[in-house]
């Protein structure tokens, strides 16, 4: 699935279709790799005494970070207009975060989410 | 020149034999009940349908529905991806053994090294918040699977 994402990312660019193909093959030795990742419930009173130490946000250090999900409310992002904005779980999708390799990769013209 | 570090640990780590989920008893996972809260403000993601790809324009077509949320907002919802909602709760199964029923001492055999810049490795939520006293609470592990046959590797290659 990810080869057609990068196909599509190459057309918005108007670049040759496999432009990001061969950077991405999973034959070849790479970083990839599948997170699993756990959060543990806290309660509001603890979620506010932490506040002040919440780093304000990242973005993925990958090309493409793909999240399966799981029916709770654990993503925000940042849009352009600097607000934070929660993303609804879709049944059957998966939430699709470009990363900064990807923005580097395209010198810009693809745009890093930045999540917390 | 020195192999790069992350990946030689990405080596070792994908050929740890306690990391083997065939070795684990692994319990089913379900998911909570899907709800919406409407107190919330949730963000106007662009979804696109990957299914019909080799139909004539269609990626064309895919490519201009995506278009701005590929290059102003950085992410957007994929479906008709092919993968299963079994595959995906078999990996969540996995994982959630992981976490839950894996001895810490087999967890802590792989930890990261936040400090030197690792990305590969067991992160135990041992820290604080600053004087708060409270601990944080995320608990992660990369699952590196390169030269296993197990279905976490399988999944990885439908991705």
């Amino acid at each position: 699935m990810a080869k057609r994402l990068l196909i599509l990312h190459a057309l918005i660019l108007e670049l040759p279709e496999d432009y990001f193909l061969e950077m991405h093959d999973y034959e070849n030795p790479s970083e990839d790799f599948i997170r699993w990742m756990i959060s543990y419930p806290r309660s509001r009173a603890e979620h506010e005494a932490t506040e002040p130490y919440n780093i304000g946000g990242h973005a993925d250090f990958s090309s493409l970070t793909m999240l399966f999900e799981q029916n709770v409310l654990g993503l925000q992002i940042l849009s352009r207009d600097g607000e934070w904005l929660w993303v609804k779980p879709v049944k059957g999708g998966i939430t699709i975060n470009a990363g900064e390799s990807l923005q580097h990769l395209t010198k810009g013209m693809c745009l890093m989410g930045s999540e917390n | 020149m020195p192999a790069p570090v992350k990946s030689q640990l990405a080596e070792e780590w994908s050929k740890d034999p306690s990391l083997d989920p065939s070795q684990w008893p692994i319990q089913p996972y379900s998911r909570p009940p899907l709800t919406t809260d409407k107190s919330v403000k949730y963000a106007p993601l662009v979804e696109i349908d990957v299914s019909n790809w080799d139909a004539p324009g269609e990626k064309q077509r895919l490519a201009d529905q995506l278009h701005h949320a590929v290059r102003d907002v950085g992410f957007y919802i994929v479906k008709g991806h092919g993968i299963t909602d079994e595959e995906v709760l078999e990996i969540l199964a996995i994982a959630n053994t992981y976490f839950h029923n894996l001895p810490l001492e087999e967890k802590r055999k792989n930890p990261i090294d936040l400090a030197a810049g690792q990305s590969f490795g067991y992160r135990e939520p041992t820290r604080y918040y600053g004087d708060t006293g409270i601990k944080e609470t995320l608990e992660t592990v990369p699952y590196l699977s390169p030269t296993r046959t197990d279905s976490s590797t399988k999944f990885t290659r439908t991705c």
